[in-house]
């Protein structure tokens, strides 16, 4: 039976650790354990191709697994949530726009009306970067990235 | 390589130039632009009853473009 001084001393979870257990939260998310968990991860994403179904395989249990930890809540934040955005957020209008136009022109013209001369989507100039192992391997690791950045929000 | 195929290659790279370009002015001092992680946390903060539909939008098109790009 753990005593109440052990308890007392795991109770207390820092920020932007993983919660395993409410009674007894183990500390996962500390960049010694997290940075090369990531990198065996994006080392592995790295030999799985696309269009395969080892890397369906791999993005639903990997992605499903980190998505459920983030919907539950399962990591604690480390900063207060953003409760109202001021009206300089429009300067993110010229970026999203602009990339929403490229990708409709590039997605209409490409895939829809197949026109003579090539317009591929963002996706489809990737496919040939990412055939490439470190390449692969960088991107995938900074999609894990994104990820701990999002969820410890 | 043809001509649409270059300018499609230029515009994304300008596209991911401007966001990096928002963001790095975003993270200076006093700047009164969000950043990404300021739109994602806003986001993430909407929730109907007990549904964290925020979390569940922003981690699903994570997810998504996991999927997209690594996967399909």
């Amino acid at each position: 039976m753990r005593s109440s001084e052990e308890l007392s001393k795991r109770a207390s979870v820092g920020a932007g650790q993983l919660i395993v257990s409410p009674s007894a939260p183990i500390t996962l998310g500390r960049p010694a354990v997290l940075l090369p968990a990531g990198a065996v991860l994006a080392a592995i994403a790295g030999f799985v191709p696309s269009f395969s179904w080892q890397a369906n395989a791999f993005l639903i249990v990997i992605g499903g697994g980190l998505f459920w930890a983030g919907v539950a809540r399962a990591i604690s934040p480390v900063a207060p949530p953003v409760r109202r955005l001021p009206a300089a957020t429009a300067w993110w209008l010229i970026p999203g726009l602009g990339f929403a136009a490229v990708e409709a022109v590039n997605y209409v013209y490409g895939t829809v009306l197949r026109a003579e001369y090539a317009h591929p989507t963002l996706s489809l100039m990737a496919d040939p970067l990412l055939e490439r192992y470190l390449i692969r391997a960088t991107l995938f690791g900074a999609w894990l990235a994104a990820f701990w950045g999002m969820v410890r929000r | 390589m043809s001509v649409t195929r270059i300018a499609s290659f230029v515009a994304f790279v300008v596209v991911i130039i401007a966001v990096v370009v928002v963001e790095m002015i975003a993270r200076r001092e006093r700047s009164r632009i969000p950043t990404l992680g300021d739109l994602a946390s806003f986001v993430m903060g909407f929730q109907m009853g007990r549904w964290p539909i925020g979390r569940i939008g922003v981690l699903g098109l994570w997810w998504w473009v996991g999927w997209h790009f690594f996967a399909r």
